[in-house]
């Protein structure tokens, strides 16, 4: 933090429709942090630490060696939930560099729903354990059903209409259609057929929903006196934030903010520790797992009040190039890939560097922000100078 | 009591699997909460901690079984093969009449439009074999109320 180390590098696999790799997750994990280590100007020797989140199908020892990283010095992974784990990964890296337990770290994650197993379904009717016990046996067995209710009441209690939402779904496609990565790539989609496309659970259409994906993707992070020499212009982490606000980590419904992003307290820190403003922000990369926790995200960070929230996405303002905060400029889960969201620090660190098929003119501050709706959120701010 | 209602969802679907803290709630046919000893804290679900008093020791006391709907959603795709015969469902938010912070999830066995701020009152199933084995599991189901009141 306070720009002290950097992000040097940034990788990935191919990104594939769920099923259609022909790569395992542990195939595509190498895949992307290869890549990432390339991009940096390094080898794999290089590297003596690795973060990831969840289960990628693969053991941190057993990556560095089949990688061939030099001896690994840092192995850790981001705790608690799923993708709102993404920017807490990056982190940990970032702490392992700036404390000196670690010269080079890789960062990454991989998915590999075919095999493993996809996010959108109900994957077996064991019997519910927990807080799933008041849930999966009333048809609340899946993440869609959950955030559309949370997106049902966020939309009754401050007014927002379907429009809001579409807002969020046109952005990423517009941005998708310049992207070759993208997996919506050449998949224009139109505010018709957003509002023709089928129910999943209202009120969240097909085009609300994020894709499910298979594939990888990877960064390097060291330390920002290392990152000033190297292949890359640094994506400097200006700033980050882990958490959830006193007493709002029990189930989402239970909490007395119902309904919100869990961003509160992410936003009110990233801003407080760094000294900018959201209004200074030149793009933004929020996760969408359903775009109506996306619409309470940006809120909850602070761009606007819940209430003006559909003003604040309407009229153009996420679409590149001419909105006031271009939003998922590579297509973000919806459009490009659903990497668990960790695509959208690849796409963060490329703005910043003047190399996105998106890209905003002049970026000096450039904010991803993990996925809501699960605590302990996360988000990670990159400056192109400190 | 209220009458028994057949469940909303087919009889196959997945059901709780019974725990020391959320027995109460899953087999007495009532819509009992965790209320801890020491303080009288009230908290659903169920932790088997007091939030407000780290208290271990809990009473499972039944409140009035009526509230409105706060939250819903009409589900149209099938997250898993035993529910597409049911597509679409409901799932209703219901924040309780008596404690108004705490809020139950569930199903509106009625046919009528769900919407927020409706009221609802609280029906039972039929006792459900247990997955666990032990005393059968009924699970809340919500009716919506006229409009009145």
């Amino acid at each position: 933090m306070q720009g002290n180390a950097a992000v040097v590098g940034v990788g990935e696999s191919i990104y594939y429709r769920a099923g259609r790799s022909p790569h395992d997750a542990f195939q595509l994990a190498c895949i992307a942090i290869r890549n990432a280590i390339a991009d940096a100007g390094l080898q794999p020797g290089d590297i003596d630490g690795i973060v990831s989140f969840m289960h990628n199908g693969a053991d941190a020892a057993r990556l560095a060696s089949v990688v061939g990283f030099g001896n690994l010095r840092f192995a850790s992974q981001a705790w608690s939930g799923g993708g709102n784990l993404g920017a807490q990964a990056l982190l940990l890296a970032d702490a392992a560099v700036c404390a000196g337990h670690a010269d080079h770290v890789v960062v990454f994650r991989a998915l590999d729903q075919g095999r493993a197993g996809r996010f959108g379904q109900a994957r077996s009717i064991t019997p519910a354990v927990d807080e799933f016990a008041y849930l999966s046996p009333f048809g609340a067995a899946a993440p869609v059903v959950r955030n559309a209710i949370i997106a049902n009441k966020f939309m009754h209690k401050y007014g927002i209409s379907q429009e809001a939402l579409a807002d969020i779904s046109l952005a990423c496609y517009a941005h998708a259609q310049r992207n070759p990565r993208a997996v919506m790539y050449g998949r224009p989609l139109t505010r018709d057929d957003y509002h023709n496309s089928r129910w999943i659970a209202e009120p969240l259409h097909l085009y609300d929903c994020c894709q499910e994906n298979d594939g990888a993707t990877a960064v390097v992070v060291t330390t920002s006196e290392r990152a000033r020499d190297m292949r890359q212009p640094p994506a400097f982490i200006l700033g980050g934030a882990v958490g959830v606000e006193s007493r709002a980590g029990l189930w989402a419904l239970a909490d007395n903010a119902y309904p919100n992003g869990r961003f509160r307290s992410v936003g009110a820190h990233l801003w407080n520790t760094t000294g900018v403003k959201p209004a200074d922000v030149d793009v933004a990369q929020f996760y969408e797992n359903f775009t109506g926790t996306t619409l309470m995200a940006i809120a909850d960070i602070g761009f606007c009040e819940p209430g003006d929230v559909e003003a604040f996405v309407g009229d153009g303002n996420l679409q590149w190039p001419d909105g006031g905060l271009p939003l998922n400029t590579s297509g973000g889960n919806l459009a490009e890939a659903y990497i668990h969201g960790f695509q959208l620090v690849n796409e963060a660190v490329r703005q910043v560097r003047g190399q996105s098929t998106c890209q905003v003119a002049d970026v000096e501050l450039s904010l991803s922000v993990a996925g809501p709706g699960t605590p302990p959120s996360s988000a990670v701010l990159f400056a192109k100078h400190v | 009591m209220t009458e028994a209602t057949p469940r909303y969802l087919p009889p196959q679907w997945t059901l709780p699997a019974i725990s020391d803290h959320n027995e109460a709630f899953f087999t007495s046919g009532e819509l009992r909460l965790e209320t801890c000893r020491a303080c009288g804290s009230v908290q659903h679900p169920p932790i088997g901690v007091c939030i407000e008093c780290g208290g271990l020791e809990h009473d499972y006391i039944a409140t009035t079984p009526t509230g409105r709907i706060d939250g819903f959603t009409i589900v149209h795709h099938a997250v898993h093969p035993l529910l597409a015969e049911k597509v679409p469902y409901n799932v209703v938010v219901v924040a309780l009449d008596h404690h108004p912070d705490l809020r139950v999830v569930g199903n509106v066995i009625t046919p009528a439009a769900v919407r927020n701020g409706a009221r609802v009152r609280c029906t039972w199933t039929d006792p459900l074999p247990s997955p666990n084995g032990g005393p059968g599991i009924r699970l809340p189901q919500w009716i919506l109320e006229s409009e009145e009141a």
